[in-house]
């Protein structure tokens, strides 16, 4: 595939990816301080409304009223929860290889752009401690290359990290049950959006900028 | 003007409540410049991606201005202008906030991030559209204001304080009753809490000075107290009395301060007002101006000339605003009847009667009275009796100004009529100031008729005289296109129309020695169209010897060509 400029593709699908990351990343903290005190007043589904149409962005949530400081997301305020955000990123970097079956005008990115730009991914920060996240890029290259489709992305490896190494969210508590509960569907959901984004995003540096238009 | 002072939450100040006056500015409020201000602000928003701060200050400053309330929660009014765009944008394109909201989601500019965020609040519970609010609640409190204070037809305004009462009650139980009946919890419905200056919720703050003076004394005990760190999420409803004794446990020790202290604090103290106000919404301020009216014995009246509402402490008549005329609707009135201004002081300035002093007579029956019997009131509210009247000053015993009626609706078809035959007329026979003049008048006078000071029969001779004016409108109508023929006739008959112009001209000077009426002149396209229409017989009431009736009969006749074949000798001549 042809860009026009290729690095600065490699390089802005690379960010795109990382705030893919962390806005899955302040969205999971959201939906956390949404169980705080605002449980009856605030929509769960408006939420999830607001994270799935903004993926690389998560500070719209923020209009909810919802603080995801030491007041609310004490519990995650925590060294080895803060790990979570280089594993998200490094679940999201290992399904680049999909982004082969992205064709425009009949044509795909190659594999040496794919490898390029899962290691920028990789250089921003993504890092897969304690080998939590059981896919590898390799593993994402040979089903795309066989054809076969992807399983799920979940946040299994997500639930089973914190188990492990946050005891404070592991606690059986109303908000740490909301939260586990709340995350299975989020995962899933996000990223079905978020590869949309990726694609379009992709579609955009080969095509040049879209013009955006005020809705309102 | 009586006044209270009232405080709001997350606020350190204490504002000044006049009370109904504000009360009253605010039902009068004109929004109408602040709606543009918003609309002007949205569509340059639209264009550049940002509100300008400049349009948004000067939006919110007007809303600010229209009662005391406004000013002083303006955290709570601080969107007050993005309220008003979202409801224009509603409005506008027919959607609900919810649709709006989906629009903005992926907001792009800074525009559509402000409204987007705000109409997260009213979807969360953490906000309302105060722009929406503020026109509510005036017309709520239009409505209380004419339910409790607008006099009955037929009626006199004149009722007791008791009634007054009663009616608020009224109307204040019956929103009990709709808000029971729908299920809204009651704790959270508007109220308003009474506390002096040193309990308000910010008092520590509010009495900076003083408080810091008692932290110093009390700072020994307090050292050591734990902190409380309560979560805000759970309700305190039913431990009030606890936590407020806990924290009441680290001073019950505590002795008076010495004098000198004493002194300082009380000079503090005294200097903030006694009672001070604490409503937690605007509908519980607006209610609580119309209590402290009831308190005070303030009163709304009507004005019967001007139709709108006025402080006073007794049932007055005539207001003080000063109307299109330059004057005060009271001195237009006084003026109407030649009342002197000396002669007729204002109710509250009039000397009460006292009730043992035999001041109450009975009045001749003739007598025409102002002031009907006062509204019978089941109970304790009745406070006149019904049998005694009392001396009205002879100010007031002038003749109440008439009742109008309805107009009929055959004369509303008999004007309308006549005024589509004018309009239709327009320019022709008539001209267009003079068709204006003539429906202002007949406007005016239906309005007179309405409000009583115009008779029906008043308008039926208008109305007769406007068939007259039809007729020679029409005529005039006529002669006027007689007057301006076509291209063609203009050029085939020059002479003749000439000579009918010379007629009708020493026609219309005659006319118009005569009467002062004006007259447009009668106008024929020939002389033999003119003897038609008007024979010498008819005459028309002009004078006899009008040049009308001198035209010899002869010389209209007029003669037939003769078409005599000649024959070549008669045509050529024998030689030819």
């Amino acid at each position: 595939m042809n860009f026009i400029n290729e690095s600065n593709a490699i390089n802005g699908l690379a960010d795109t990816i990382v705030k893919g990351g962390v806005c899955l990343y302040n969205s999971v903290k959201y939906v956390y301080s949404l169980a705080e005190k605002d449980f009856y007043n605030i929509d769960v589904k408006d939420v999830f409304k607001v994270i799935l149409n903004n993926v690389t962005d998560s500070d719209s949530l923020a209009a909810f009223g919802l603080r995801i400081d030491g007041g609310t997301c004490r519990e995650m305020q925590s060294e080895e929860y803060n790990r979570v955000l280089p594993l998200i990123v490094y679940s999201l970097a290992v399904r680049i290889p999909t982004l082969k079956n992205v064709r425009v005008d009949d044509r795909n990115m190659t594999d040496d752009q794919i490898y390029r730009l899962y290691t920028t991914v990789i250089q921003k920060g993504a890092e897969n401690y304690h080998d939590i996240i059981p896919e590898t890029f390799l593993e994402a290259k040979y089903m795309v290359r066989k054809g076969k489709a992807m399983p799920p992305f979940t946040a299994e490896w997500f639930k089973s990290y914190i188990c492990n190494h946050v005891p404070a969210l592991s606690d059986i508590s109303n908000k740490n049950i909301f939260l586990l509960g709340a995350v299975d569907m989020l995962f899933a959901m996000f990223y079905s959006c978020f590869e949309g984004e990726l694609r379009s995003k992709l579609t955009e540096y080969i095509s040049g900028a879209g013009i955006t238009e005020a809705t309102v | 003007m009586k006044t209270a002072r009232f405080s709001v939450k997350d606020n350190t100040n204490i504002y000044k409540l006049e009370v109904a006056r504000s009360l009253l500015y605010f039902t009068e409020f004109d929004f109408t410049y602040f709606w543009e201000q918003c609309i002007d602000a949205g569509k340059e928003a639209r264009k550049t991606g940002r509100l300008p701060q400049d349009a948004v200050n000067n939006a919110r400053s007007i809303a600010a201005g229209a009662h005391p309330y406004i000013e002083a929660c303006s955290t709570v009014f601080s969107e007050v202008v993005t309220d008003c765009i979202i409801e224009y944008i509603c409005h506008s394109e027919r959607i609900t906030a919810d649709e709006l909201w989906l629009r903005c989601i992926s907001a792009k500019s800074q525009y559509e991030k402000t409204v987007f965020k705000r109409v997260s609040e009213y979807k969360t519970n953490r906000a309302i559209n105060q722009w929406a609010n503020i026109v509510r609640l005036q017309e709520y409190a239009r409505n209380k204001m004419a339910f409790i204070y607008a006099p009955d037809e037929n009626k006199n305004a004149d009722f007791s304080d008791a009634l007054i009462r009663a009616r608020r009650d009224y109307f204040d139980l019956a929103c009990s009753v709709a808000a029971n009946e729908i299920n809204l919890p009651r704790k959270q419905l508007p109220a308003t809490k009474v506390c002096n200056a040193a309990s308000l919720p910010d008092a520590t703050f509010i009495n900076g000075r003083v408080s810091r003076a008692l932290y110093r004394r009390l700072s020994e005990t307090l050292g050591l107290a734990e902190d409380a760190e309560l979560p805000e999420s759970r309700d305190y409803s039913l431990v009030k009395d606890k936590l407020a004794l806990d924290a009441y446990a680290y001073v019950k020790d505590m002795g008076r301060p010495n004098d000198a202290d004493m002194l300082s604090a009380s000079e503090a103290l005294l200097a903030m007002p006694d009672e001070v106000f604490l409503p937690d919404s605007f509908k519980a301020a607006i209610d609580l101006e119309f209590d402290l009216a009831c308190k005070e014995k303030l009163r709304f009246c009507k004005c019967q000339n001007c139709a709108r509402f006025f402080v006073s402490t007794s049932s007055e008549t005539f207001c003080d605003r000063v109307n299109r005329t330059g004057k005060t609707c009271r001195e237009e009135y006084n003026a109407f009847f030649n009342i002197p201004q000396a002669e007729m002081p204002r109710e509250d300035e009039i000397p009460e009667t006292p009730a043992e002093e035999p001041k109450i007579e009975q009045s001749p029956p003739e007598q025409p009275l102002f002031k009907e019997e006062p509204p019978k009131v089941q109970g304790e509210y009745q406070e006149r009796s019904p049998r005694t009247e009392i001396k009205i000053p002879p100010w007031r015993l002038v003749k109440p100004p008439n009742k109008g009626v309805p107009i009929p609706l055959e004369l509303e078809k008999h004007g309308q009529r006549v005024y589509n035959a004018l309009y239709k007329r327009l320019g022709k026979g008539m001209d267009e100031n003079e068709f204006k003049e003539w429906s202002v008048y007949l406007s005016n006078m239906k309005r007179n008729v309405k409000s009583g000071d115009s008779t029906l029969e008043q308008l039926r001779e208008f109305l007769i005289y406007s068939d007259e004016l039809v007729e020679e409108v029409k005529t005039a109508s006529r002669n006027k296109s007689a007057r301006s023929p076509g291209y063609g006739s203009k050029q085939a008959q020059p002479e003749k129309n000439r000579e009918a112009a010379v007629k009708t001209e020493a026609l219309t000077q005659e006319y118009t020695e005569d009467r002062i009426k004006p007259f447009s002149p009668l106008t024929f396209s020939s002389l033999e169209d003119a003897q038609k229409a008007h024979p010498p017989a008819a005459n028309y009431g002009y004078p006899n010897n009008s040049t009308h009736s001198e035209i010899p009969k002869e010389e209209k006749e007029a003669k037939p060509p003769v078409w005599n074949r000649l024959t070549r000798e008669e045509a050529y001549g024998e030689n030819n």
